[in-house]
């Protein structure tokens, strides 16, 4: 379960992408919408109700209609998108009865959507033809979405045969972004205002919206998103800009002095401005043969088959399940492979490595801490621990209760660690692993200290939105104790909430510490007194973070005796 | 009025003020070091709150000093007599406004208000303030003992009241408790009661130096707010490290 506006933003979102005539019979509902007390609620709505005239001209009438009777600025936005007709690059068939413009306006136009095109796997018979899952009103991570018969009976595949009754590739693949991956979107905010130029007005107007979502979890990036948006010139572009300014009250003059300064579009789309675990490693992986995918451990604990499959990749790190013997056991184990490039060196590597690696052992007797079974050094360093399944970031949100059981295991877990001399470093959802038993999660540290020797957050797969500011600025002093209890409320936050905090970088990559929201502004069900714990486990500055996991453990025990 | 030596009155106690200054003098200078390191390794937002505690020390180390000056002097000269309980005053100040400091860093921490944590014209002021009462002591020609102790009679309860307020204003935060700022200002506020208590001693010896009783407690106190500077160096030490 989310919260009910997450619900709802993907709700709406998904019967737009899928039926636009589902959307259409439901048309109250949506018209509603604009009622919600969620601003993303509103507008999606917002966009959900520009866009169906553009399918269903017929409905414009009647949508404009029940906007106006609506106080909400989105209700404003959608009456004056619908009365804005004088677009020259209109493809629409406003007045032609209902059928949709000829066939080559409703061709996909991978040429004009650069990456967003060519990395949609949605595209053709991709597996996101049916209803894209997202959110929690799906079945959980991992699983199958809904089939097709949750819409109506063969409603998908009426829509693919007949590219007129739905969005295309392109406003789908934004839609799935927004709805399912949305901590992807500033990463593809190139893609998006880019689109905001595309030929398609429908297309427009999903990266209008999604832009503007974006702008919800990025406040502080609103003036460069206003900024950059003004140089794709569309009327689209104008009513992103009031909104934007509506609701962050957008600088002029920073955006105009942006426009001066920022460089031409080409050359900013290409940046990967989000998500160092986006880009794949260019240096080959010696512990693991890439071709052969085999892996011939120097360990006499450990012995493997030629079964090794890529599960996660970063900069520096990747991690393998691998089928052998542990022991002269034969099972399955985590494999992870430290491949240094760029500016970190080997043999710094190599050095930093020792540390951690005995950091980690001298803790992996630790219930929720991975065992290590082996590691090496050559070629490069190397670790065999405990086999996961997945990380905690792929339960999600969690009951509240169970939200902070879990987190109090973790504190506790981080508390031993600490005791023992060793600090995480990295504590964040992807770094605790999950081994569900019949009965619960049983929640596992791994990574124990490789971020803080390995060239730090940025080095391993890190969510930068789970990184304690001093992970990503010198400023805010060194990686140690104080950064695992900021890890351990980001993760407090992530359990509470299924969401994430807000990304700490402005468009230009630099640094901005951010306030990780209030969980109950986030899902309004869970009680107000965790606000504070979290916020005072994620404080941006040190003096204000609890001062030990066992502080937080102790708020988080008084909270659950409370209730 | 004949000046007669001030602290040290009781017989046996003398040494007791004179462990005590020093003890106070070094602590806060160690103090003062480390928050000013500190202070240069942290974000802006925080300097101020560091500045303030590196003023704490800075202060402490003079008051300890000239103290433990007076008490180690047999005869101790009319000027010295005269400063002890006045820096003390003015170092209680410091107190209190390293409390309000730490509250003003809480409130506006952590926020996009988080540069408002700095108010320059503020901090400037409340240093005049501070070197204002330490100077109104130093020459006695100015001010006679019995002015001086009138002032820190009239003025100890108003600090500690003071001090008091935002010590509560940090109680009634949300969720404040376990911090290192929350460990910081518990244990300054102690050092403000014990030495307030100290202050108010003084003040009464200079008018009154056959009190032993007042002479001893003000030993006690003084030796009760150096333990309490300990568990301040130590903290502080122990944020150091991670900044």
């Amino acid at each position: 379960m989310s919260g009910p506006h997450r619900t709802t933003v993907g709700q709406i979102a998904r019967t737009v992408a899928t039926d636009i005539d589902t959307t259409v019979e439901n048309l109250p509902t949506v018209v509603e919408a604009l009622d919600h007390a969620d601003r993303t609620v509103r507008l999606t709505a917002m966009w959900a109700l520009v866009v169906i005239p553009e399918f269903r001209p017929e409905a414009r009438d009647g949508v404009v209609a029940q906007a106006d009777s609506y106080a909400a600025v989105e209700a404003q936005f959608v009456v004056d998108v619908l009365s804005d007709n004088d677009d020259p690059d209109e493809e629409t068939t406003a007045g032609d009865g209902g059928s949709v413009g000829s066939a080559t306006a409703v061709a996909p136009t991978a040429d004009e959507t650069g990456s967003a095109a060519t990395a949609d796997p949605s595209d053709g018979s991709s597996t996101t033809d049916g209803p894209p899952t997202f959110g929690e009103d799906g079945p959980g991570p991992g699983e199958n979405g809904p089939g097709p018969s949750e819409n109506g009976p063969n409603t998908a595949e009426q829509a693919d045969d007949d590219p007129r009754r739905r969005l295309t590739p392109e406003a789908r693949e934004v839609v799935q972004t927004v709805v399912e991956e949305m901590w992807r979107a500033p990463e593809r905010t190139p893609s998006l205002l880019r689109l905001l130029a595309h030929d398609r007005r429908h297309v427009r107007l999903t990266a209008m919206w999604a832009v503007a979502l974006v702008a919800e979890h990025h406040p502080t990036n609103v003036d460069h998103l206003a900024a950059r948006a003004r140089q794709h010139g569309s009327r689209e572009v104008s009513f992103l800009i009031d909104i934007l300014d509506y609701y962050h009250d957008v600088s002029q003059t920073e955006a105009t002095q942006l426009d001066a300064t920022i460089a031409p579009p080409e050359q900013q789309l290409n940046r990967t401005l989000w998500g160092p675990y986006i880009t794949y490693p260019a240096v080959e992986d010696r512990v693991v043969g890439e071709q052969s995918n085999t892996f011939t451990p120097n360990s006499t604990t450990v012995t493997a088959v030629n079964s090794v499959e890529l599960v996660g990749l970063s900069h520096h790190e990747r991690v393998y399940v691998v089928a052998g013997t542990v022991d002269d056991e034969y099972t399955k184990f985590n494999l992870h492979t430290y491949v240094p490039e760029g500016r970190y060196a080997i043999k710094e590597f190599q050095r930093g490595f020792q540390p951690a690696i005995d950091g980690w052992t001298a803790v992996d007797g630790l219930d929720h801490v991975v065992s290590v079974h082996a590691h090496g050094r050559t070629p490069h360093p190397w670790v065999a621990t405990d086999y996961l399944p997945r990380p905690l970031w792929e339960v999600g949100q969690l009951p509240p209760r169970a939200a902070v059981e879990t987190t109090v295991e973790l504190c506790d877990a981080v508390a031993t660690m600490h005791q023992g001399g060793t600090a995480h470093g990295a504590v964040s959802p992807w770094s605790v692993g999950v081994a569900q038993t019949t009965s619960a999660y049983v929640p596992r540290f791994t990574r124990v200290g490789m971020a803080a020797n390995l060239g730090g957050p940025q080095a391993l797969r890190i969510d930068e939105r789970f990184a304690p500011p001093e992970a990503l600025s010198e400023e805010y002093g060194s990686v140690g104790r104080l950064s695992d209890v900021y890890g351990l409320g980001v993760t407090l936050y992530r359990l509470l909430t299924g969401d994430a905090p807000p990304y700490p970088r402005d468009l230009d990559g630099r640094f901005v510490p951010v306030d990780v929201p209030d969980p109950s502004a986030t899902v309004p069900e869970l009680p107000a007194a965790i606000d504070p714990i979290v916020q005072t486990a994620t404080a941006t500055e040190k003096p204000w973070r609890y001062e030990s996991a066992t502080r937080l453990a102790q708020q988080l025990r008084g909270l659950l005796k409370d209730r | 009025m004949t000046l007669t030596p001030l602290v040290g009155a009781a017989p046996g106690t003398r040494l007791i003020w004179f462990v005590g200054f020093v003890l106070m003098a070094a602590l806060s200078l160690w103090m003062a070091i480390v928050a000013r390191r500190i202070a240069t390794a942290s974000p802006d937002s925080q300097r101020s709150l560091w500045g303030y505690y590196t003023l704490v020390g800075a202060v402490g180390a003079v008051v300890g000093g000239v103290g433990a000056g007076r008490t180690a002097l047999a005869e101790p000269p009319t000027a010295v007599a005269a400063l002890v309980p006045t820096l003390l005053l003015g170092y209680t100040f410091v107190c209190a406004l390293s409390l309000r400091e730490a509250q003003y860093n809480a409130v506006f921490s952590n926020t996009e208000l988080e540069r408002f944590g700095d108010y320059p014209t503020r901090r400037g002021a409340e240093v005049g303030i501070v070197v204002g009462i330490l100077g109104v002591g130093l020459p006695p020609l100015f001010v006679t003992p019995l002015v001086s102790a009138a002032v820190a009679v009239l003025l100890v309860p108003a600090i500690v009241v003071y001090g008091g307020y935002f010590f509560r204003e940090h109680l009634r935060g949300t969720a404040t408790q376990g911090t290192l700022v929350d460990t910081l200002v518990r244990h300054v506020l102690l050092t403000l009661v014990f030495l307030s208590g100290t202050t108010l001693a003084t003040a009464v010896l200079l008018v009154a130096p056959d009190a032993v009783i007042v002479d001893s407690l003000g030993a006690t106190m003084l030796l009760l707010g150096t333990a309490s500077l300990v568990a301040v160096v130590v903290k502080f030490r122990q944020h150091a490290v991670s900044v």
